[in-house]
């Protein structure tokens, strides 16, 4: 059996390269590819767990993730595309409008 | 008696509800309605309401006190106060005293109220003038039926805002503007000594209730007012002393006597009608009705009677000789009218409450007939003060002549005018209420009361010869086109001249032909029952009630005639006759001098008479240069004062240190704080990154909660193993001990869970070298 660690040695890595586009990244897409990554990883730890305790608990909970991602992904997206027809670009630099 | 309950309170509600009436939608009224219509509502509005309260009163007085024959109608509204033992309700007292202010302030407000829509006809303010007007006779009230010291202070306090108000009325000038802040700057000074000496009033009888005052009061050498003492350096001075001066320093300022007069005269930037009920009728002799209402405090301090008796009789004739010599027909007045109010001070300090009383009603009538008089003969010389560019008005406007006359004549006090009698009061209790503490004051006061009185003779006709007789020496234009006399203006004027001809009345002298006596009236059987025959000194019987309790006391603070100028319980005949006399006397010879002088116009006797005078007439003609004398005393040290306190205390330190430390202080955090809110979403995002990391670096390497162990983290979350399984695989181990704070270095804590901890332990002591690497 696939010892626990393994997962979570994925999940963590995959949560970390997620973070890492997040932050350094500033194409909106990019990060918001991102942030389906580090989603993800939280689903893989979510799901070991729920195999280790035999708990459905994590599961559903990974479920419900996936639904919520799939929503924000479709907002997300729908925010981008505005907002680059505004602004006729996706830096995320440039979204400093509130601000200024 | 026991005290029937009764509404009193509809007398002060009646002109406040106008006041509040014409104020919310006076302005509203005068656009919508047009200018005429909308005129006639306020002025109607404000006019009822006086007579509503003026009814209601002559209701409770005719019928009710006098009809049902209760002395006193007391209407408690309401709890006002109430503080562990302290308690002030707000209860409204009709008494003789104050029925006879009452009667007073609602019959003359309301005739000057009429006045004034002839006189504010074409003011653009209208509906606020009358609301003004309104709002001072509310205070008024209150300040009369107020039953507790506190309630009264209210109304004193209201009237003060109001004269303030109706003093700056036409704002937009600025020296009318500058006459209101006088008035009411000097009456607050004058408020300070009335606070304070409610305190000490206070002190003594735990409440400020007229009633609970008196019954102090009434034991008189036992009372705790003449028993207590404040210790002033080496002497003694007793409780009443202090309390009734500092009331008097409150009488001085409200109603204008020296040295807080000269607000007075300054008053007169107020419309007329206004001078005649503010500063001439009611609210200046607010002081007088204070010393008669406690006049059983006043009457224990026999100092302060004395002080009161020197200033009033001072103040009496101070004013009178400045009067002789003004030029402004309004300021001529005012000054006459602190000279009257001198007077009334006169007869409370002497103790002769009664007179004071009788001359504060007969003075409200012939004084506002005077003062409008004053109005009408201003309106039609548009709005011209000065009597040098008058004369013969006699016949453009014969009403106002003769009720100006009447009044002249009744203030001079000829018989058988109203001011004859009551001033001829005021004299004969000057001179026969001789106090055992004062000898000998009773003749300065006399004298001063008396030169007093010729001045006021002479300039009262100076000025009606001035005003009404010889020819008119304004200009061409003034004369062809005055403005006429109209009813409204004339009817308050004849009603009040006829009140002043025969106000005497509520006071005949005992020594005239048909004055009341007792006569024994049988009723058959030979019994007999006294029975009073003829006309009474009304006023006196009717405040019997009032002066009861000071006329009881005796010794040092013995108040009323003396010994031996009594004649079977009355002040003898020829004592009275004697000061009639010469009373009578000193106003002829007052009149004729002034009728020498000036019935043609000013002659060259009148200027020869001023050339002599020299010094005199010209300290006289500057007010004895009292303002200059103030100013450089008092205003401009405050006003110094003032300058210093506003740059470095206002400016300084509110300002600058205050207001404005605290907004630099803000805006510097806010210019260090708003670098890092730079709008990059990614930096945010890092920066809330390492939040989280130290926020969940610090739960987990805490020394503690690794203490606590799984076990205890356990019981809390899920049973099922989570945390040994997480320590034994030592992941979180090594990322979060990059980020390790510098109070896990302690080895024992570590040790002390590698001791106690279950599996997981050696991971946590694992983390703890992680974190030392």
């Amino acid at each position: 059996m696939v010892p626990i660690t393994h997962f979570l040695a994925l999940s963590g890595a995959l949560f970390l390269i997620g973070m890492c586009g997040v932050l350094l990244r500033r194409n909106v897409l990019i990060v918001l590819m991102s942030i389906e990554l580090m989603l993800n990883g939280a689903n893989i730890a979510l799901v070991a767990f729920s195999r280790l305790h035999g708990n459905l608990d994590g599961q559903v909970l990974a479920m419900f993730v996936i639904a919520v991602a799939a929503a924000e992904a479709a907002v997300g997206l729908a925010i981008v595309v505005s907002l680059f027809r505004a602004r006729t670009s996706a830096d995320i630099d440039d979204l400093g409008l509130l601000r200024d | 008696m026991p005290e029937p309950s009764f509404d009193l309170l509809y007398i002060p509600l009646f002109p406040l509800i106008g006041a509040v009436l014409n104020l919310l939608f006076g302005r509203w009224a005068m656009r919508t309605l047009g200018d005429r219509l909308g005129r006639e509502l306020v002025h109607l509005i404000a006019i009822a309401a006086v007579a509503f309260s003026c009814f209601f009163t002559i209701s409770a007085v005719f019928e009710v006190m006098i009809g049902q024959g209760h002395d006193r109608l007391v209407d408690k509204v309401y709890p006002w106060i109430v503080s562990g033992e302290t308690q002030v309700g707000f209860e409204l007292l009709l008494d003789h005293l104050s029925a006879v202010m009452c009667l007073v302030v609602t019959g003359v407000g309301l005739l000057i109220h009429i006045f004034s829509v002839g006189y504010m006809a074409k003011d653009p303010d209208y509906h606020r003038y009358f609301a003004y007007l309104n709002l001072f006779m509310a205070a008024m009230l209150i300040l009369v039926l107020g039953k507790s010291l506190v309630l009264t202070f209210v109304g004193w306090e209201g009237v003060g805002v109001c004269s303030y108000l109706l003093i700056g009325f036409w704002f937009t000038d600025d020296a009318k503007a500058t006459a209101g802040r006088k008035a009411f700057i000097m009456n607050r000074i004058g408020d300070f000594g009335f606070i304070l000496g409610m305190l000490v009033i206070y002190s003594v009888v735990q409440s400020l209730d007229v009633d609970a005052i008196r019954s102090m009061s009434a034991t008189e050498t036992g009372s705790p007012f003449a028993k207590a003492f404040f210790h002033v350096g080496d002497t003694n001075v007793t409780v009443a002393t202090v309390a009734t001066i500092c009331l008097f320093i409150g009488c001085c300022g409200k109603s204008a006597q020296i040295p807080l007069y000269t607000w007075l005269p300054d008053a007169m930037a107020g419309p007329t009608p206004v001078s005649a009920l503010i500063h001439a009728a009611t609210m200046v002799t607010a002081g007088v009705y204070l010393c008669v209402r406690l006049n059983f405090l006043f009457a224990l301090a026999p100092l302060t009677m004395a002080i009161i008796a020197v200033v009033g009789a001072i103040t009496a004739l101070f004013a009178a000789t400045i009067g002789i010599t003004q030029n402004d027909i309004k300021k001529v007045l005012a000054y006459s009218t602190v000279s009257q109010l001198g007077y009334m001070f006169l007869a409370v300090g002497m103790g002769a409450w009664v007179s004071a009383i009788f001359h504060l009603v007969t003075h409200a009538f012939f004084k506002a007939c005077l003062f409008l008089g004053s109005g009408a003969v201003i309106e039609a010389c548009h709005h011209d003060q000065d009597i040098r560019t008058m004369g013969g008005l006699k016949e453009k406007m014969p009403v106002t002549r003769w009720t100006f006359l009447i009044s002249c004549l009744a203030i001079a006090g000829i018989f058988p005018f109203a001011g004859f009698f009551s001033k001829d009061e005021i004299l004969l209790h000057g001179y026969i209420n001789e106090s055992v503490w004062s000898p000998g004051l009773n003749y300065f006061v006399y004298v001063a009361g008396a030169l007093a009185a010729f001045c006021t003779a002479f300039y009262m006709f100076r000025l009606y010869f001035l005003t009404f007789e010889g020819k008119f020496r304004g200009d061409h234009h003034t004369w062809t086109h005055y403005v006429k006399e109209h009813w409204i203006m004339s009817m308050p004027l004849a009603v009040l001249a006829v009140l002043a001809t025969f106000g005497g009345l509520l006071g005949w002298p005992h020594a005239f032909p048909g004055a009341a006596h007792m006569v024994q009236l049988d009723v058959g059987g030979g019994r007999t029952i006294p029975h009073l025959e003829g006309l009474p000194h009304v006023l006196e019987q009717w405040l019997e009630p009032i002066t009861s309790t000071s006329a009881r006391f005796s010794g040092e603070f013995f108040v009323g005639p003396q010994a031996k100028f009594l004649h079977d319980g009355h002040v003898s005949s020829t004592v009275e006759f004697g000061m009639i006399a010469i009373s009578l006397s000193i106003a002829i010879a007052g009149i004729y001098f002034a009728y020498t002088l000036y019935k043609d116009g000013p002659s060259e006797a009148a200027s020869q008479w001023a050339s002599k005078l020299g010094a005199a007439y010209r300290a006289s003609k500057a007010k004895y240069y009292v303002d200059e004398i103030y100013d450089v005393l008092f205003v401009r040290p405050v006003r110094a004062l003032g300058s210093v306190l506003y740059h470095a205390g206002d400016q300084g330190l509110i300002d600058g240190v205050g207001v404005g430390g605290v907004a630099g202080t803000v805006g510097l955090t806010g210019e260090v704080v708003r670098r890092w809110h730079n709008g990059n979403v990614r930096r945010y995002l890092v920066i809330l990154t390492l939040g989280v990391v130290v926020v969940l670096g610090s739960i987990y390497l805490n020394p503690r909660v690794a203490q606590m162990g799984p076990s205890s983290v356990s019981e809390r979350f899920d049973p099922g193993g989570l945390r040994p399984t997480l320590g034994e695989q030592n992941v979180k181990v090594k990322l979060f001990g990059v980020f390790e704070v510098p109070w896990f270095s302690g080895g024992e804590d570590g040790d002390g869970s590698a001791a106690d901890g279950p599996p997981g332990v050696p991971g946590q002591a694992g983390a703890q070298d992680g974190g030392a690497l």
